[in-house]
């Protein structure tokens, strides 16, 4: 990858942030974006790539009425939009796309259209961490020092 | 039908005035004040140009059919064969819907046949939108 060949040209966050209990997840995801798209002076044909987790991307890019023909719906944690930074630029630097959208949106204290991660009660995390309190087994691994 | 019931949307801010609308026996699409877009499914802006200001209005209900399938396997809430059908509006947008009042076979269901919506009332809160062939 060339250096600096390759920027970040918008960022936004939601119009309004806290507690907004007349959005949804995917509204608050489109509120960004929107909010990002207009900050770069884009509008939804000029991006041709997505990536975001939470919802699909599949999801947001048919409800911001892009067509993208770059996905990415990496999801492993808070760091995930991170991630999607970096795949994005290594996607633009292969010249698979050229404009990448990535998303995030969570209605953490209204929870108005909320997806869940769905574990399986079979899965090594249910069965060995999730019984003993799944925050707190998080707030352990970060600090080794858990005193809530 | 079969035991069971159809999977129940969930209105939220944005898509409560679509479901307010079918209770109330009308079709709400959307058009966007700045490009003129007439767009479905509902949401606050305008997924062609990314306009903001947007406007609400009842539809004629009027459109052909598009395209189906006819499903034969048991869903609940369904009693095969039903047609799971894609229906072209007549202001433009296309939705996925059922197709009653008629035959679920190829030679009931015309391609291109004009239909006309059909609401079908799921519970206090949720009516669905669904067609039948125009009676014109």
């Amino acid at each position: 990858m060339k250096p600096k060949s390759i920027a970040i040209v918008g960022a936004a966050e939601t119009t309004r942030l806290g507690l907004i209990p007349d959005m949804s997840q995917i509204q608050l995801h489109a509120d960004a974006a929107l909010n990002t798209m207009a900050d770069a002076g884009l509008k939804p044909k000029d991006i041709d790539g997505i990536a975001t987790a939470g919802e699909t991307p599949v999801t947001v890019a048919h409800y911001l009425g892009l067509t993208p023909k770059w996905v990415d719906g990496t999801a492993v944690g808070g760091c995930s939009f991170m991630i999607h930074v970096r795949h994005a630029a290594a996607a633009i630097a292969s010249g698979l796309c050229e404009t990448v959208l990535v998303t995030h949106g969570e209605s953490g204290r209204s929870g108005i259209g909320r997806t869940r991660n769905v574990v399986a009660p079979t899965s090594p995390q249910a069965s060995s961490s999730s019984p003993m309190g799944q925050w707190g087994r998080r707030l352990c691994l970060r600090s080794r020092y858990c005193v809530t | 039908m079969s035991e069971g019931r159809r999977a129940r949307p969930q209105p939220t801010p944005e898509t409560q005035h679509f479901w307010d609308g079918t209770r109330a026996g009308e079709l709400h699409l959307q058009r966007c004040n700045t490009c003129g877009k007439v767009y479905f499914p509902p949401r606050p802006f305008c997924p062609a140009c990314a306009a903001r200001d947007v406007g609400v209005f009842a539809a004629s209900g009027r459109g052909r059919l598009y395209s189906y399938v006819i499903h034969h396997r048991p869903v609940p809430g369904f009693t095969p064969p039903y047609a799971i059908a894609v229906v072209e509006l007549e202001e433009g947008p296309r939705m996925m819907t059922n197709i009653t009042g008629c035959p679920q076979t190829p030679e009931a269901l015309e391609l291109d046949m004009p239909v006309e919506v059909a609401f079908e009332k799921l519970d206090d809160e949720i009516t669905l939108p669904l067609f039948r062939p125009a009676r014109r």
